[in-house]
């Protein structure tokens, strides 16, 4: 990284660090004392074949963590409510290796930049299969159709290699804050350790997009990876199908 | 006749000198067990003298393997004579198992915020390196980590636990001690950064399936991923590649640890370990290895051995 570069963006970084520490501290003191915030979509998810399977809210179950004085253990296998979430994390991951395939074939993207969108297009590829070991039947292996059009819209509007970045670049962000709140909710202790090995690459992903791109340092290294909904890619509106 | 074959005459004489070895042989086997067996005045010591022991070399060569097998066998399983010739060798003395320590979500909790602030004291020690961009890059990952052990202490309390407030003692004297004391170059102090940030994601990683409390992991990893950042930023400034395979990275002089760095002295330039942005598909909970002072480190994620109990 440029040096000049990392100077200037380390001035931005002090605000948004303190914003989202109390952001952070509010939303897990919420999460431990809110016994009415238990759901929240309040409904159902669809997946394959019309099935419904009810997606429970992050904070769902952890009213009475702050209180718990004895502990039982986690379920370790997927359980029926984490499968519409998994369902969804696999037509995500689907749905950014056709994203990197249409951003790789537009022309745009210098060579070594090719190879890094099709490394990264292989790590999700490879995210949605193991995904699709746990979920099962609910995996439905489609990709999520809504985030396709739109992030392909995007890409085949772009004018410049920064232009396809960014859009990476924003679908890596997006994707490691969803999968940061989906752990919130899944209740399964074998796809949370899934989930939790897959969310740093994202990351990860974002941080060498967000170098490139020479967006600030806020950018790349928050102090807190965002995990509230407005964050995430919201899986009631972008509905999985099969 | 070519060398392959046998004559006759010398299958015949093979075969005689086969019958009267044979026969020699059973004769005295069965004079053996007619001696132990049959006489009804031979006593069940007697019998298991003539079996088990006091046999005379002669004796012994004449009864023939059958019977050798048998006093193995039996010697085998027969009760030992303390006193006598059978030794004792990989008997193991009793031991008294170790208690099981069980841990609790504060308990992890606890030990997150003991390796935030031990990465506190590497930053601290890495400012006195350190100059320029880098300097100002670490004193903000610094303050990153005072969050996130603030963020931790806070969720001990909600548990009904007591915030464990210093660095982690075992991490501290196993690994942070002597790695710093290596530390003599703005490369040297990156390097232990690095490979410290990496194993701050790699715990949380490791703790969010012994998180009983899905919010919990949640809260883990918002912290975890913002140290994979960290790893992948300080990589990059290393210079790093991209997004190369793990099976890339060096084997000469790494070697994995439970709790402890291990050092291994470099012998060239070819040893440094490749400074990874993107270490492969999923993150692994593997060991970091970092070059400082020449030496090269391999440290792992917290086990429970360095756990805040």
């Amino acid at each position: 990284m440029d040096v000049t570069r990392l100077r200037r963006l380390l001035r931005e970084v002090d605000d948004e660090h303190r914003d989202t520490m109390q952001t952070v501290t509010d939303e897990l003191s919420a999460a431990a004392h809110a016994a009415s915030r238990r759901a929240f979509l309040g409904g159902s998810l669809a997946i394959g074949g019309g099935a419904a399977v009810a997606v429970l809210g992050p904070l769902a179950g952890v009213a009475a963590a702050a209180d718990a004085t004895t502990t039982t253990a986690a379920p370790k296998p997927p359980q029926a409510a984490d499968l519409a979430l998994l369902a969804f994390a696999q037509s995500l991951e689907l749905a950014a290796v056709q994203v990197y395939a249409a951003a790789a074939a537009t022309g745009k993207l210098a060579p070594e930049v090719v190879t890094v969108a099709n490394t990264f297009g292989r790590h999700h590829r490879e995210h949605a299969q193991a995904i699709a070991g746990l979920a099962g039947k609910a995996a439905t292996g489609v990709a999520n159709p809504k985030l396709v059009k739109e992030y392909g819209d995007k890409v085949a509007a772009a004018k410049s290699q920064a232009d396809v970045l960014t859009i990476a670049f924003q679908l890596e962000t997006a994707a490691a804050a969803t999968y940061a709140y989906a752990l919130s909710a899944i209740l399964g202790t074998n796809p949370a350790a899934t989930i939790a090995s897959i969310q740093p690459i994202e990351a990860r992903h974002a941080v060498v997009l967000g170098q490139v791109l020479g967006r600030p340092l806020i950018d790349l290294a928050p102090s807190f990876e965002p995990n509230a909904l407005r964050d995430a890619i919201d899986p009631t509106k972008y509905p999985v199908q099969g | 006749m070519t060398g392959m074959e046998i004559s006759r005459d010398q299958v015949r004489r093979q075969r005689r000198a086969i019958d009267r070895a044979n026969d020699q042989a059973m004769r005295a086997t069965a004079h053996v067990m007619a001696a132990a067996f049959e006489d009804e005045r031979s006593s069940d010591d007697a019998r298991a003298r003539l079996v088990l022991g006091g046999l005379a070399r002669r004796r012994f060569l004449t009864i023939g393997g059958f019977s050798v097998a048998t006093a193995a066998l039996l010697a085998a399983c027969g009760a030992k004579d303390s006193a006598g010739g059978v030794p004792k060798e990989g008997e193991a003395p009793s031991t008294t198992a170790l208690a099981a320590r069980a841990y609790t979500d504060a308990i992890l909790l606890r030990t997150a915020a003991s390796l935030e602030r031990s990465a506190m004291a590497a930053y601290d020690a890495a400012l006195g390196v350190l100059t320029g961009a880098a300097r100002d890059v670490a004193a903000q990952f610094k303050v990153h980590h005072q969050a996130h052990a603030a963020a931790m202490d806070d969720q001990v309390r909600k548990l009904g636990g007591q915030p464990y407030t210093t660095s982690n003692p075992a991490f501290d004297e196993k690994v942070l001690k002597p790695a710093l004391a290596l530390v003599k170059t703005d490369k040297d102090a990156l390097q232990l950064a690095h490979a410290i940030e990496n194993v701050a994601a790699h715990t949380y990683q490791a703790f969010v399936p012994m998180l009983t409390v899905p919010a919990l992991r949640s809260a883990a990893m918002t912290i975890g991923s913002v140290e994979a950042r960290h790893a992948a930023l300080l990589a990059s400034v290393l210079g790093a590649a991209t997004a190369p395979s793990v099976a890339a990275l060096p084997a000469a002089g790494a070697t994995s640890t439970v709790a402890a760095a291990t050092t291994t002295t470099v012998a060239g330039a070819a040893a440094v370990p490749a400074m990874y942005v993107v270490p492969g598909s999923f993150e692994p909970l593997a060991a970091s290895t970092a070059l400082v002072g020449g030496e090269l480190l391999t440290i792992a994620p917290l086990g429970p051995n360095s756990y805040a109990y």
